[in-house]
């Protein structure tokens, strides 16, 4: 199987290659048998990479240990669900992950537009090619999924999986945050076609906006899903920590939301295009700096399971996209020219450029401090560690911005708007913002943090502003359709999905931005050891450590803590927190001390998650001093006797069956050992470590991401084909009246 | 069983690729579809675009963003660039 994998990918190498050169010269001759032939190496492409990637996936399902990267990631006593989702734990299963799903998007783009963009498609096809030869040649000769241990040297049991990754999220999170990355190369490939034929008008943009916005949904939800996998697993009660890998997924996200609002524009007014090719070039080029930035290793990251020498071929792609797309806005400045003009500063055009230009900002801010370590290294020789209080003097005032701009795009009309639409648009949005900083200020002490009480006034201005759209486009559909509200809700969402959808993922946005306000600035948390029976108190909440529990298992031992939540003498909450350390690999660790490998481990949080707050504990249970010494002389004592066992079956003349009977009950011991060492943290217990936080609208975030990837899907659903065609029909029946 | 795998991706890749190839060398000539022109292409998606352009000012227009004069400049506009457009098309054919 490890021989037709490889077989495989080089075949899918040589059909990419054929790929590209025959769309270049299908595109350069005007044979369009050629520009067909390219197409269908893409389709040809996608076909064997799901052949291979589904090789994969039966090695990783069957314990195959013969191949390196099972044995590396994945062993027996992992769940089958967790086996599925291991290749993408690995830089080879990534790669391999990498190019599938970009050859499968693509396919399926090119099938979209096979009739259409006739000059530009085949050097969009060659791009995108390109980019898959690149992560083939990878896959084939850097980090070979398919590479094998001879028969002699396949391990009987494999490394396992990180235990950091044995999480829901993540086998959801990686192949989200690599659809979102590949689908960006799809716009990023056709605008590289159109600035090559300098055929730059709309139908580009048309025809390759819905997978941009594929690419925010798809980023956006690895995104959430990645931060919700730091807040239950890691073990810090944070969602975000400005890591560099977490970084480079929300840098190309918001340069797509930049172009996601700017292509209305030169959809509308023919005006951005520059602007709006370099945006979407430069979203392309973010992608693969994240996909190098978690691949490489080049900065320090909790992600450290993704580092890797490929750093330096993947600079060479960035430096031929950077120099290349640059070189090509260059040459084509002239057709990149506006048809027009923004009429006015009070327009929806005119905000939706300050938002972009805030947004870019965002990015430039986060790039620079991302990179910053890097930087200070290159220049002083001394790499300078930045943290979250490096970013946030920056990212707030900024995100502040943000939010006021989301409140006001939607209220203001393109082209222009008077005094007087403004006052009749925003004085309801803006009296809700203002009685909802009154009742903070005078309902909570949360004036002593006045940027969150302004995220949250200016959240409550972006929802009032969506509702009364909602409510306005309602009633006017009412006044002419004479439907009932809910159905005229929903037809008017249908008519305009991508407006409505749009809106609805502005209020998604202030959902979660005035909960990422609430949460950062109004937590209180605190870090104790505490023994059985000890308690201490937090934000009106008493903490009791009621018990501590433990479990062993072939697969892991668990030690942790039973916690009863009381406020004012009422019981709120009983929390079960615990540590589970799994078996290393390592002999050095001894036949006892491997089992009780602090630093093979995970942490099972305990959370009560509410509307207005979280009460999250963890505990810390790995300190293992106290069981030390029993430890050390099990390892000793069960050494001698295994040597013992070695030794007395030797000379055997059954020495195989004998030696497999003393082992069995050499293992029985052990186990009992094992569970004995265990059971003495709750028999014997000892301080353990806990960390204790209250945070409040943490469950908003969760909450403001769904009503986000919601609106993100209406706006994408496309309308049906005969509705769109009916709606067509009426606005031409219209200008064809004014034609005649 | 590995080869043979092998073997008949390796055909049906040779297969989907050459179609097109082959089917040129039996029949030359252009496709039927061929003569819609990428001008025609960009003027239709500039029209679609159009009419998105009048049905937001209408949209905006109910919604109290425009005021009657201000809708009536605005659609007025937008449908004399659509005229224009639709004008382009007729001599594009």
């Amino acid at each position: 199987m490890g021989q037709l994998g490889r077989a495989i990918l080089l075949l899918g190498l040589c059909v990419a290659v054929y790929g590209i050169g025959a769309s270049i010269y299908g595109a350069r001759s005007g044979r369009r048998d050629w520009v067909v032939s390219g197409r269908r190496a893409m389709y040809s492409l996608s076909g064997l990479m799901i052949v291979a990637f589904v090789l994969l996936e039966i090695a990783f399902v069957r314990n195959n240990f013969a191949f390196k990267v099972v044995a590396q990631s994945s062993a027996t006593t992992i769940p089958t669900f967790y086996k599925m989702a291991a290749p993408w734990s690995s830089q080879q299963g990534s790669l391999l992950l990498w190019v599938t799903l970009l050859s499968l998007w693509s396919s399926i783009v090119l099938y979209i537009t096979r009739k259409r963009m006739r000059e530009i498609a085949p050097w969009a096809t060659a791009t995108l090619l390109g980019f898959a030869t690149f992560f083939l040649s990878l896959a084939a000769f850097a980090a070979n999924p398919f590479d094998t241990f001879s028969a002699a040297q396949t391990p009987a049991q494999g490394n396992g999986l990180d235990p950091l990754l044995m999480h829901p999220s993540m086998i959801i999170h990686p192949p989200m945050l690599y659809t979102g990355y590949t689908l960006m190369a799809i716009p990023f490939s056709f605008a590289l076609g159109a600035l090559i034929t300098g055929k730059l008008g709309s139908e580009w943009i048309r025809d390759t906006r819905r997978f941009a916005l594929a690419a925010w949904l798809a980023l956006g939800i690895g995104i959430i899903l990645g931060a919700r996998w730091s807040y239950t697993e890691l073990g810090w009660g944070g969602y975000w920590g400005w890591d560099a890998v977490e970084n480079a997924a929300l840098m190309p996200w918001l340069m797509i939301t930049a172009f996601i609002h700017s292509i209305q524009i030169q959809e509308k007014r023919g005006m951005l295009k520059v602007w709006n090719v370099s945006l979407v070039l430069l979203s392309g080029v973010l992608t693969v700096f994240g996909t190098f930035l978690v691949r490489s290793g080049f900065l320090d990251s909790i992600h450290a399971f993704g580092a890797s020498t490929l750093g330096i071929p993947f600079l060479g792609l960035l430096a031929l996209m950077l120099v290349g797309t640059v070189s090509l806005i260059i040459y084509r400045r002239e057709s990149l020219r506006s048809d027009d003009q923004i009429d006015s500063l009070l327009s929806r055009e005119a905000m939706f450029l300050f938002q972009n230009l805030v947004l870019v900002a965002l990015v430039f801010v986060i790039f620079w401090i991302t990179l910053f370590p890097k930087i200070s290294q290159l220049i002083s020789g001394t790499q300078i560690s930045v943290g979250p209080p490096a970013f946030t003097p920056f990212v707030v005032p900024l995100a502040l911005l943000l939010v006021l701009l989301t409140a006001i795009g939607p209220m203001i009309s393109w082209r222009r708007a008077t005094l007087a639409n403004l006052r009749s648009n925003f004085v309801g949005p803006v009296s809700f913002g203002l009685i909802v900083l009154i009742l903070v200020l005078i309902l909570t002490d949360a004036g002593r943090k006045p940027l969150a009480v302004a995220m949250f006034v200016l959240g409550a201005f972006v929802i009032a502003g969506v509702v009364q759209e909602l409510y306005r486009g309602t009633a006017a559909r009412r006044a002419i359709t004479k439907d009932a509200w809910p159905a005229a809700l929903v037809a008017l969402v249908r008519r305009n999905r991508r407006r409505y959808g749009g809106y609805l993922v502005h209020v998604g946005v202030a959902v979660l931005l005035i909960g990422i306000a609430a949460s950062s600035s109004f937590q209180h948390s605190r870090n104790v050891w505490l023994r059985p029976g000890q308690s201490i108190s937090l934000d009106g909440y008493i903490f009791h450590y009621v018990r501590p529990t433990e479990t062993a298992t072939s697969e892991r031992i668990s030690l942790g803590s039973i916690i009863d939540v009381t406020q004012n003498g009422r019981h709120v909450v009983t929390l079960n927190t615990y540590r589970s350390m799994y078996p290393s690999t390592n002999p050095s660790d001894g036949v006892i001390g491997r089992f009780f490998d602090s630093s093979n481990a995970d942490s099972t949080i305990g959370l009560d998650a509410g509307p207005f707050q979280d009460i999250w504990s963890v505990v810390n249970s790995s300190n293992l001093t106290p069981v030390a010494k029993d430890i050390t002389k099990g390892n000793a004592l069960f050494a001698a006797e295994y040597n013992q066992i070695l030794k007395k079956t030797a000379h055997d003349s059954n020495a195989a069956f004998n030696r497999v009977v003393a082992e069995s009950h050499f293992y029985e011991y052990r186990d009992l050992a094992v569970n004995g060492i265990a059971s003495k943290y709750v028999q014997h217990p000892w301080p353990v470590q806990f960390l204790f936080i209250v945070d409040p609208l943490v469950s908003w975030l969760w909450f403001g991401a769904i009503i986000m990837a919601f609106g993100g899907f209406v706006a994408l659903w496309p309308m049906p084909f005969a509705a769109r065609r009916r709606e067509l029909a009426l606005y031409r029946a219209r200008v064809a009246r004014d034609l005649a | 069983m590995a080869y043979v795998v092998l073997v008949v991706l390796l055909l049906a890749v040779v297969f989907v690729v050459s179609t097109p190839l082959r089917r040129t060398a039996a029949n030359p000539g252009p496709e039927p579809d061929e003569t819609r022109s990428t001008a025609r292409l960009d003027l239709e998606a500039a029209r679609d675009a159009k009419y998105r352009e009048i049905r937001d000012a209408e949209l905006d227009h109910q919604t109290g963003k425009l005021s009657d004069a201000d809708f009536a400049a605005v659609d007025a506009g937008l449908r004399t660039e659509a005229i224009e457009i639709l004008r382009r098309l007729d001599h594009s054919e």
